[in-house]
């Protein structure tokens, strides 16, 4: 199925699952709880305090080799909107993509869809943990604080 | 999540989807539209009558390396039945297993499928075009005709 087919269809509108598709272009759902709604909101807020010159998505759209993926949390900086506005599925992924880890995804899927962010344009891709602490990524590896924003908390718990 | 889990879930009870899971556990879901169920009906209901020694079950739950996955058709003899029919998903195939094609499934993921199957021990694995054009597989590749059903015909209504 087509992305647009997919966000169209009134069968998957008020699910209690994240949506995204798999590398076959089939509708992929993981579980989210109300936990993770609030963190992934409370992350947002966080980054829009710390980092100026742009603004947070939620679940945006991105696409990748393997399919529509979604980061919980995406901070888009102006040049990037500038040139892509509100496209869906973004072409290119946006600067900082986070992810919320559940005790569904296993270590080698978020290592996938770290992979995939970073080779889709992300500067950045950023953990967070099911206890509230977070990781930072750069394309070269782990970092102690995010390059872009290093005011950004190490723990939102 | 959890095949039960999924299996239990409100949510996912009245979705016109086929339901099955990725190497992740994640859900995964493809549209069925009307003529898949007609054509999926139709290879059951041959089945059954070309082998009565056995039974067709429709999207029965086989657990491979890569999630759990469901062939549209699938045919099982009493031996099989009798060993695995309270265990959901099979932790081996049935002897037969049938995907019913959609236009959104693409030439590698039936591959996929066909060679899930077989590593989970079916003998034979069928396609089924939208067309109603049959095509029959066995471990060592495509064959005319299929061997455990010789009388199968090679397209359906």
């Amino acid at each position: 199925m087509d992305w647009s087919e997919i966000i169209d269809n009134p069968h998957l509108q008020d699910l209690p699952f994240k949506i995204e598709q798999d590398r076959y272009g089939n509708v992929l759902m993981s579980p989210a709880s109300n936990w993770h709604g609030r963190i992934q909101n409370r992350i947002a807020r966080k980054l829009e305090a710390t980092l100026a010159g742009g603004e947070c998505i939620t679940e945006c759209s991105v696409q990748t080799p393997e399919g529509v993926k979604a980061p919980d949390v995406v901070w888009q900086s102006s040049s990037h909107y500038a040139r892509h506005g509100d496209a869906t599925p973004m072409p290119e992924a946006p600067e900082i993509c986070v992810e919320m880890l559940s005790p569904s995804n296993s270590a080698a899927e978020i290592e996938l869809k770290r992979r995939l962010y970073f080779d889709a344009g992300a500067r950045e891709v950023w953990l967070c943990h099911a206890d509230g602490r977070m990781e930072f990524f750069l394309p070269g590896g782990r970092a102690e604080r995010s390059a872009a924003a290093p005011e950004f908390p190490l723990s939102v718990a | 999540m959890d095949w039960s889990e999924i299996i239990d879930n409100p949510h996912l009870q009245d979705l016109p989807f086929k339901i099955e899971q990725d190497r992740y556990g994640n859900i995964v879901m493809s549209p069925a539209s009307n003529r898949h169920g007609e054509l999926q009906a139709e290879i059951a209901y041959l089945l059954r009558k070309l082998m009565p020694e056995g039974k067709s079950l429709t999207e029965c739950s086989v657990a491979t390396p890569e999630g759990v996955k469901s062939p549209d058709v699938a045919w099982a003899d009493a031996a099989f039945l009798a060993a695995n029919r309270m265990t959901t998903p099979f932790t081996t195939a049935p002897e037969v297993c049938v995907e019913v094609l959609s236009p959104s499934n693409s030439a590698a993921e039936i591959e996929l499928k066909t060679q899930l199957y077989f590593d989970a021990g079916a003998r034979e694995v069928w396609t089924c075009g939208a067309d109603g054009g049959m095509a029959f597989f066995t471990p060592g590749g495509p064959v005319e005709r299929s061997v455990r059903c010789q009388g199968f015909p090679l397209t359906i209504g």
